[in-house]
């Protein structure tokens, strides 16, 4: 097998360790998101996730929304990290068939 | 380039907790910095992969210990142990994955050690010719330790037979590097080798270089 080939194939043995260490973050965080509807001059916020195919919501407080809303965003960017690691893997197992 | 600075990411985050003076840049991103901070003038690194790797100075500095696992936890990094060895693997989701090797003394027999910088580093014969022959290079303002070009090439050649799928692509940086280096200094290095060490350079110089 050429250098290039090597490479490609670490690197693509590399991506998919990443994936999987991505998923298993991904288990643990939160699905849905943070909702805020302003009542009589008060913001309250809630949780809106799917659940059957229908749209449910939660009441949260405003310390645990802006917790919940962190772990929100970071699931947004492992799943976007994701995306991009499977594109990679594919493009790779194109030059290495 | 994307993986650039995602590189600069992790060393800003050692830099910023006392970490970066207790390790020493090596492996592939080590020529980048040859490159960039223009120690072999007219080498180009052309050959990057995505693992970083970095040695522990000294297991037991710094003396007051630092947990480099949480710190890059709270910045975002995953954190994996290998199941083989224990050793610790920070993962920037971006697709980067940073290792840590420490130099194998004497009769030592574990393949791995834990360090006062709170990671598992994987510990490996012949780095010690790394270690002593370094020379700090400035990256975005930051100061960071990199083998000196001969002893990066001197230790590739030492470990080469060892290094199976990627003997060869270790053969191209190899021969990238060389003919940029200080002949002098190589051969001053080549001296403090064991006579198995130089036998081993030896030949392989003979075999795949051209001789100055």
């Amino acid at each position: 097998m050429s250098v290039l080939m090597n490479v490609l194939k670490e690197e693509y043995e590399r991506s998919k360790r990443i994936v999987k260490s991505i998923d298993k973050e991904l288990s643990i965080l939160p699905i849905g998101y943070i909702s805020k509807k302003q009542i009589g001059g008060h913001i309250y916020y809630y949780i809106q996730f799917k659940e059957n195919g229908k749209i449910k919501s939660k009441y949260i407080n405003e310390k645990d929304a802006l917790e919940y809303n962190k772990k929100v965003l970071r699931r947004r960017k492992l799943l976007k990290n994701r995306k991009e690691l499977l594109m990679d893997q594919k493009r790779i197992e194109r030059v290495l068939r | 380039m994307a993986q650039e600075t995602e590189f600069l990411k992790f060393i800003k985050l050692l830099d910023n907790n006392g970490c970066l003076s207790h390790v020493i840049l090596v492996g592939s991103w080590a020529e980048f910095l040859y490159d960039k901070a223009n120690l072999l003038p007219k080498f180009v690194s052309n050959l990057r992969t995505l693992d970083v790797d970095f040695m522990v100075k000294n297991i037991h500095k710094p003396k007051e210990k630092i947990d480099i696992v949480k710190l890059a936890r709270d910045d975002g990094f995953l954190v994996e142990k290998d199941r083989l060895f224990g050793t610790t693997k920070i993962i920037n989701p971006e697709g980067l994955e940073i290792e840590f090797i420490i130099a194998k003394r004497g009769a030592g027999s574990e393949a791995s050690v834990k360090t006062n910088l709170g990671v598992t580093a994987q510990s490996l014969r012949h780095l010690d010719i790394l270690s002593k022959y370094t020379k700090i290079v400035e990256f975005f303002n930051m100061d960071i330790e990199v083998p000196l070009p001969e002893a990066f090439v001197i230790h590739k050649i030492i470990i080469n037979n060892e290094r199976k799928d990627k003997k060869e692509k270790d053969k191209i940086s190899i021969n990238g590097i060389y003919q940029h280096i200080d002949k002098t200094k190589f051969n001053e290095i080549y001296e403090t080798l064991t006579l198995k060490e130089q036998k081993i350079v030896t030949e392989y110089v003979d075999k795949n270089m051209e001789i100055d």
